[in-house]
């Protein structure tokens, strides 16, 4: 019994290590406390569905009038960040794309559009060609103001209520197809060419 | 010429039940010297050299764990990748946890089937074809672009999880029962050990795949080429380079003791009857199932919680299903070990004991909210679970003597059904994470060992209770024969086996060895 007495005793320092162990350091910048300062649209109709690799989508950003903060606001503003979100729809059922509003914790907006300098008083913009990597699913667009030590404190976005739909690519190729063919059958065959001729040798 | 009793792998001996009944074996002098290993009158080996690869026995080793590893392999291969499938495929937590429980249910089915397909074809065939038919499949995962196929995909590749029927039946077939149980504990071992290692081998292939530059989606459909190729390599070098028996390959299986072939029926009876397998099938399916569960989430549970990368999460992952190179067979040892002082009472004690502290450390591990915490509780908890699995079949042996086939193969059916049970009750819905789901698992794993308390042989005790007195290991085994059997004499190879079991009275043993008329060490080799 000493065994597993040393196992059992173990076991009890393990544990009370374990509900001693801290836990992970501090949280990012909130969501809620960032002014919606910047007023994003995007080329894309509700509903449209575009082809990853092949579609482009323009995205626009400019500072928001009707905002209060007004004018000036814009001056700590250095850089935009543009970011493709998952709409609620396609977050649902699937727990590795929720948001969040602490933003280092949230899983919404995974994909970077762009990151470009901000230039104060014209309308920014970009058009982009929508990466080969990113899945099929409805987004949304949002871009982010950074100051200038990367921190971010402000966003627009074209909203969860309007979202375009993209078709990923399969990744299926031809080829793929082919060879899984190829080397199933040979798999097969392999298999019935051993078992005949073992069978033919046993009966002579 | 024995080895002791109680030596650790001795508690396994007649673990398929087809080995013979003989009392006594010759050494044959031609035979020693055309193998490898020292043979008993039947050829099978009666030591195993874990390093050598000679005909046939060893060389029959490492074919058919090999193969078994292979199989599962290439079962949990879609477990770490499932981040970037889960993309590729538009896959719900739903889609996600529905294929890990199919991709564990079908082997229920092809394990039962295997026993059958091994007595008409031979292990050998049985193992070929499974391990070829199964290609296929395999390769079938790279072509399909829904959830739905996702799904019957990974039904039709857990068929070949069957490979453990042929693998255990191959190496009764080539080594001697006296060593059986440590055979087929290391063989069992580093076969699940593959649930681990694809954690590390497919994010690898996926990395270098990535890195000759395809996009994720066509890099993940390609790595998965690599098990489906393992699975035609094996079947290819299990029929070129395997033979059934020690003398060569099979003309018709000859069994041993034919006349005395039981009846399924009654062979059924008793297995079903008897309220300890159902204990112990329950029991399995909160050790194996759950490492089989845990084999299916652990990498994407990484990946997320932690945002750890593809790789890292692997690694991790397969840090779990590795530790079955030594905790399996250290379950069976731990077994072995307790029995000598304590006979049965201490290996129910030591299933009791590892399996609800993997409870407690999966608990841990659904709570753990800092990585090195984290994977500390892993560790403990693999081990522990596989360390219960090994002790579970060191007590499956002593539940019945004719039902020993039908139990073994009962058991482990309960296992893959408790890894359906568990990823359906915990890690299909949405409505709690991964973590959540883990600590539930845990809770329920401590729950369901509670039934081993249950179990009471009269000749040896419980947990709790001792031996009832004057009960006798003979009276237990041969109540599974009717009088009418008992006069033909179909129950002497239960007989010799109580005489063996003794054993499992522990130190006790050794004292009333010194009054009983025949002490069973003396007992005399020719009756």
């Amino acid at each position: 019994m000493a065994r597993q007495g040393g196992v059992v005793s173990l076991l009890l320092v393990v544990l009370l290590l374990g509900a001693c162990l801290p836990a992970p350091a501090a949280a990012g910048v909130l969501l809620s406390t960032l002014p919606k300062a910047l007023a994003v649209t995007a080329s894309s109709k509700p509903g449209q569905v575009l082809h990853s690799g092949v579609d482009k989508l323009t995205v626009t950003w400019s500072l928001n009038t009707t905002e209060p903060a007004g004018a000036g606001a814009d001056a700590a503003y250095k850089k935009v960040q543009v970011k493709l979100c998952y709409a609620p729809v396609s977050q649902k059922d699937r727990g590795w794309r929720k948001s969040n509003d602490d933003l280092s914790k949230d899983k919404a907006c995974q994909f970077k559009v762009t990151e470009q300098a901000y230039a104060a008083g014209p309308r920014g913009s970009f058009e982009y060609t929508v990466a080969r990597d990113i899945p099929t699913a409805s987004y949304y667009v949002r871009a982010y103001a950074l100051d200038a030590s990367g921190t971010k404190v402000a966003y627009g976005q074209t909203g969860p209520a309007a979202a375009f739909d993209v078709a990923g690519i399969t990744g299926i190729h031809a080829s793929i197809k082919v060879a899984a063919g190829v080397f199933s059958a040979f798999s097969v065959a392999a298999l019935a060419f051993f078992f005949v001729i073992e069978n033919r040798k046993k009966n002579k | 010429m024995d080895t002791e009793i109680g030596a650790p792998g001795s508690s396994l001996h007649g673990m398929t039940g087809r080995e013979p009944t003989f009392a006594f074996s010759t050494e044959d002098a031609a035979a020693a010297s055309k193998f490898d290993l020292p043979v008993d009158s039947e050829h099978k080996a009666k030591t195993i050299r874990l390093f050598s690869f000679a005909n046939p026995h060893m060389r029959t080793f490492h074919l058919s764990w090999i193969s078994f590893f292979t199989c599962f392999v290439s079962t949990f291969a879609a477990a770490p990748l499932v981040p970037i499938i889960r993309d590729n495929l538009n896959l719900t937590k739903a889609d996600i946890g529905n294929a890990g429980v199919a991709s564990v249910s079908g082997s229920i089915f092809s394990r039962l089937a295997m026993g059958a397909v091994c007595d008409l074809l031979g292990p050998r065939y049985g193992c070929a074809f499974l391990i070829m038919l199964a290609a296929p499949t395999v390769f079938c995962m790279s072509i399909i672009d829904n959830a739905a196929g996702y799904i019957v995909v990974r039904f039709l590749i857990g068929f070949s999880l069957a490979t453990f029927v042929s693998c255990q039946y191959w190496m009764s077939t080539m080594f001697n029962s006296k060593i059986i149980g440590t055979v087929n504990g290391l063989a069992a071992g580093w076969g699940n050990m593959g649930g681990g290692a694809t954690q590390l081998i497919m994010p690898l292939v996926y990395d270098v795949i990535r890195k000759c530059g395809a996009t994720p989606f066509t890099a993940w459909r390609l790595a998965y080429f690599v098990p489906g190729s393992l699975h035609i390599l094996m079947g290819i070098l299990v029929l070129t380079m395997g033979q059934d028996l020690p003398d060569g390959n099979l003309r018709s299986l000859q069994k041993k003791g034919d006349v005395n072939k039981d009846k399924f029926s009654k062979v059924m009876w008793y297995a079903v009857t008897n309220y300890r397998t159902w204990i112990f099938v329950l029991l399995y399916g909160y050790c194996m199932g759950v490492e089989l569960t845990t084999d299916n989430v652990i990498a994407e549970y990484y990946y997320d919680h932690f945002n750890l990368d593809l790789r890292v999460s692997g690694i991790i992952a397969a840090c779990f299903g590795m530790a079955n190179i030594v905790a399996r067979p250290l379950g069976g040892i731990l077994s072995d070990i307790g029995a000598r002082y304590w006979g049965m009472r201490a290996r129910l004690w030591n299933i009791w004991i590892l399996q609800t502290a993997g409870g407690a450390f999966c608990l841990w591990l659904g709570r753990a909210s800092t990585l090195p915490a984290s994977i500390t509780a892993m560790v403990l908890f693999s081990f522990c679970a596989q360390a219960a699995c090994g002790a579970i079949f060191g007590v499956t042996p002593f539940v019945s003597r004719r039902s020993l086939g039908i139990i073994s193969g009962m058991t482990g059916a309960g296992g893959n059904f408790g890894a359906g049970l568990t990823q359906l009750l915990f890690f299909t819905s949405s409505k709690y994470s991964t973590g959540t789901g883990l600590e539930y698992m845990g809770i329920m794993i401590m729950a369901c060992t509670l039934p081993v308390v249950l179990v009471h042989f009269p000749q040896w005790g419980s947990m709790l209770f001792p031996a009832n007195a004057g009960a006798s290991e003979e009276h237990y085994y041969s109540s599974e024969w009717n009088e009418e059997e008992k006069s033909k004499g179909l129950h002497n190879a239960s007989l010799k086996f109580a005489e063996n079991s003794r054993s499992e009275r522990g130190r006790r043993n050794v004292v009333e060895a010194t009054t009983a008329t025949t002490p069973p060490n003396n007992t005399p080799e020719h009756v």
